[in-house]
């Protein structure tokens, strides 16, 4: 068995002369929250189909649970949930109908699967409402339920906070963590909102006119995305008692040995590094980095950032 | 298959238009009947009295079959085909996941068990309103409901070109109506303008639709000592086999190719 | 009599050709089912077979999930207190690594002689009191692992929460006098009644006290208690430099640090343990700030009886 639930390797997407995935090389792992972060337009519904056997990449292959996709949809795809741009729905049928069609389709784990799915998002079940007289956040959850009813082990969310009002974009993101810590379920969500998935994701993909810029792991990126000054010495321990004694320092991590990351940009760095050579240590490297992590953002994207 | 037949039929439920087609099955033997109650005064014998029920099962067969049918059947095939579009659901069944052939194939099963429907329902509203007028009348109920099915079959699969019309033109409900109706008028004048020429009218699809069951009937009413029959050669039900045969799999391999234009 | 033999022909074949394909279907799904009983053996208690309701090996297929869900569930139990633990060793590889490093800082600088005379002394006590230091933060960390692992065991009776509170607070006075902090503490002598575990109540109060001492560098603090309808109201607030908005949300997540380069000491931990222990005994504690004018926390207790 693979390492990783989905992979993807050269995955590319062309509509006619424009590319609107560009050579994907995605790593999910097992049990985590990943963040497909990126602009409107930047790819991430497309590289969601590819994923789900919806579009037919150009070039390149998806693996899921090392699996390839094409030829295995028959028993890959009943372990995925998935919601993809808006929600599509019979309007003729009630929500409780609705799922009972894909039930039948694909089948359902338990007897109470779809009372269980619609109690979960918070829909009644067996309502004499049709699905058109469902506003819209009721359609998205409607759509939620639909993707969890067969309890998936992979989640793929198209942005699932559309249409949602503040509270319900509150608890949706709630419920995503607790699928996530609590059932051990696999999730990939996009979103166009930095906030929402710095809040939410493990892992973060950074989506931009199809290319991956950049993929790691949300504490990662906090950890780097802090200003701090970085400090390569010979000697952490003595340099720390150094930074307090003669500078009254004390906002300062060690990351081993020879690193050290002091949080503050307003110090005479120069003196510092003189202070350290009269003590004996070799200071081989001093660096400041002053990004944020939406500073990062705009910096990987190349300019606006991501509203 | 079976399932994805049940949730296509699932899904029409509530479905006004669906109802409102299926209730045309009954204007031309309401029509009818209302048209030809006189001549029924004039009627002595049992005979004559048999003759106007299956005159008035002939028409039926004619109009309501030939005429309207191929009509109903665009629409149907519309509201079938058109609802993934529409609800934006294909999606959600690909990733189940169903394919399009598959999905094709229980539309056509669906479109098939609604022609039925409609054939039976005509049937059973001659029979029931040549009972109201007079219950002597009746004869061979259950044959001629016999024949009313296999109207059904053969006329959904000659109408099944106006499917793959209303596919191809992907267009809204309105537009595949008139679409539906152009290709019924159309099936209708080239019946009059060619019924007399024989080697062209062998092609034409209203006559093969009703092939079957014209001749099913006259074998009925000479086996019951009613009437003669004059034998046609074999090679004429063949051909009008291999016929309907070809418009199936012309239709499905057209169909197929059309649906994955806009499912894609 | 031909017909009726032909007719009886084609039933035959017809009842034949059926029973041959539900078998074949029966059979692929039980193929199915056998493949994904494999995976889950193999310890993915996460796969789910599916099956239609209404279909003949549906109601074997849902008491098997059932099952399997069953044991996920506690496997989950289990995975978490592994995780628990996890997550202790990780903090004290991460977070005591820098403090102790300091440490032997100072002690290494007194043992090699680079510092003499009175700044051998300073070092020395400086080292001392770091040393203390990461003893409280160590308590502190057992404390929270503890909480988390549910090995915490509550001692909840009713008690007179005014005059618990205000116990307590006689000891704070010393220490706010000692820190030039002017105090305004509102307890109402009316009976409030609540159902709490006095030592659980006063770690609370404690951490909220000790945090507007260390950190918030607050000139006043005002405690008060009041009955809100139902409720126990404790109002715990301050003049001190107050909490940015963004932190804000944050301020009750383990090892969170408003900013490091405000706080001298203080593990983060203080606000994490209150409020755990606050939600142990059923209560809710929120907060509101104003950078530069202060902080107030609110904790509420549902009156007894």
């Amino acid at each position: 068995m693979s390492r990783y639930i989905v992979e993807t390797r050269g995955l590319t997407k062309q509509y006619g002369t424009q590319k609107s995935v560009a050579d994907l090389h995605l790593h999910i792992a097992p049990g985590r929250i990943y963040g497909l972060l990126g602009r409107n337009g930047a790819g991430k519904t497309t590289t969601m189909k590819m994923l789900l056997g919806l579009t037919r990449p150009t070039s390149g292959e998806v693996f899921l649970w090392g699996t390839p996709l094409p030829g295995h949809e028959k028993e890959l795809l009943p372990r995925i949930g998935s919601l993809i741009e808006a929600p599509g729905f019979y309007p003729n049928l009630t929500a409780t109908e609705n799922l009972r069609i894909f039930a039948a389709l694909r089948g359902v784990p338990n007897r109470h699967a779809i009372r269980d799915a619609l109690e979960l998002v918070g829909l009644p079940y067996r309502d004499k409402k049709l699905f058109s007289q469902y506003s819209m956040g009721m359609k998205q959850r409607l759509a939620i339920a639909l993707a969890v009813m067969h309890d998936p082990e992979l989640l793929i969310l198209d942005e699932p906070t559309n249409g949602l009002d503040p509270i319900g974009i509150a608890e949706m993101r709630s419920f995503i963590r607790r699928l996530c810590e609590e059932r051990g379920k696999t999730i990939l969500i996009s979103s166009h909102i930095l906030s929402e998935i710095s809040l939410l994701a493990d892992d973060i993909g950074i989506l931009d006119h199809g290319v991956l810029l950049e993929e790691e792991s949300l504490a990662v990126l906090e950890q780097n995305s802090r200003k701090h000054i970085r400090f390569a010495v010979s000697d952490t321990a003595r340099a720390a008692a150094i930074l307090e004694q003669q500078f009254q320092e004390t906002a300062f991590s060690i990351q081993d040995d020879h690193i050290l990351r002091l949080y503050n940009l307003d110090v005479p760095a120069g003196r510092m590094v003189t202070a350290f050579v009269k003590n004996g240590l070799e200071v081989s490297e001093v660096c400041t980095c002053e990004e944020s992590l939406e500073d990062h953002f705009k910096q990987v994207t190349g300019g606006e950032g991501i509203a | 298959m079976r399932k994805l037949v049940w949730c296509e039929l699932y899904k029409l439920k509530r479905s006004k238009s669906l109802l409102l087609l299926t209730s045309l099955a009954l204007l031309f033997p309401a029509a009818l009947t209302v048209f030809t109650k006189s001549s029924l005064a004039d009627a002595a014998g049992t005979a004559e009295l048999h003759a106007y029920y299956d005159n008035l099962v002939n028409y039926t067969l004619a109009y309501g079959a030939m005429l309207l049918l191929p009509c109903l059947f665009g629409c149907v095939g519309a509201l079938l085909f058109f609802s993934e579009r529409d609800c934006d659901t294909f999606k959600n069944l690909q990733a189940i996941p169903v394919t399009r052939n598959q999905l094709i194939f229980a539309k056509l099963g669906v479109l098939y068990l609604w022609s039925e429907l409609y054939a039976l329902c005509s049937g059973l509203a001659v029979t029931l309103f040549c009972f109201v007028l007079e219950p002597r009348t009746l004869y061979d109920v259950p044959f001629k409901l016999v024949c009313f099915l296999l109207a059904g079959l053969t006329m959904a699969t000659v109408s099944l070109p106006v499917v793959v019309l209303v596919i191809y033109s992907n267009q809204s409900y309105l537009l595949s109506l008139l679409l539906s109706f152009l290709y019924a008028v159309v099936n209708w004048l080239l019946l009059i303008l060619f019924a007399s020429h024989e080697v062209l009218s062998l092609w034409l699809p209203l006559l093969n639709g009703l092939m079957f069951v014209s001749r099913l009937l006259a074998w009925r009413k000479a086996a019951l000592g009613l009437a003669s029959l004059t034998p046609l050669p074999l090679g004429t039900y063949l051909r009008v086999s291999l016929y309907l045969l070809f418009i199936l799999g012309v239709c499905i391999l057209l169909l197929v190719r059309f649906y994955k234009k806009w499912s894609r | 009599m031909v017909w009726f033999s032909v007719a009886m022909l084609v039933v035959a074949v017809l009842c034949l050709l059926v029973s041959y394909l539900s078998v074949r279907r029966a059979k692929k799904k039980i193929r199915e089912t056998m493949d994904i009983l494999a995976d889950i053996k193999q310890g993915n208690g996460n796969r789910r077979v599916l099956c239609a309701p209404g279909e003949l090996t549906a109601p074997l297929v849902y008491e098997i999930n059932d099952i399997v869900a069953s044991y996920e569930k506690e496997l989950a139990a289990l995975r978490k207190a592994e995780e628990t633990n996890r997550q202790l060793m990780t903090s004290l590889s991460h977070d005591l690594r820098t403090p102790l490093t300091t440490l032997i800082g100072y002690l290494d600088a007194v043992h090699k002689g680079i510092v003499t005379g009175q700044e051998k002394e300073e070092y020395t006590e400086t080292a001392r009191r770091k040393a203390y230091d990461l003893k409280d933060y160590i308590d502190g960390l057992f404390d929270w692992f503890k909480l988390n692992s549910d090995e915490f065991v509550l001692n909840p009776q009713v008690v007179e929460a005014a005059e618990l509170t205000r116990n307590l607070l006689i000891d704070w006075i010393p220490v706010l006098e000692d820190q030039h902090i002017a105090y305004d503490l509102d307890i109402p002598d009316g009976p409030l009644r609540v159902r709490l575990d006095t030592d659980v109540y006063g770690r609370i109060l404690n951490n909220l006290v000790q945090n507007v001492v260390a950190h918030s560098r607050a000139t006043a603090i005002c405690i008060s208690l009041s009955r809100q309808n139902r409720e126990m109201e404790l109002r715990v607030s301050d003049n001190g430099i107050g909490i940015d908005k963004q932190d804000l949300p944050h301020i009750f997540e383990r090892l969170y640090k408003c900013d490091r380069g405000r706080s001298e000491k203080g593990s983060g931990l203080g606000l994490a343990i209150t409020h755990q222990l606050v939600g142990k005994l059923g209560g809710t504690i929120t907060a509101a700030s104003t950078p530069g004018k202060g902080t107030t926390f609110l904790v509420r207790f549902p009156l007894a009886g």
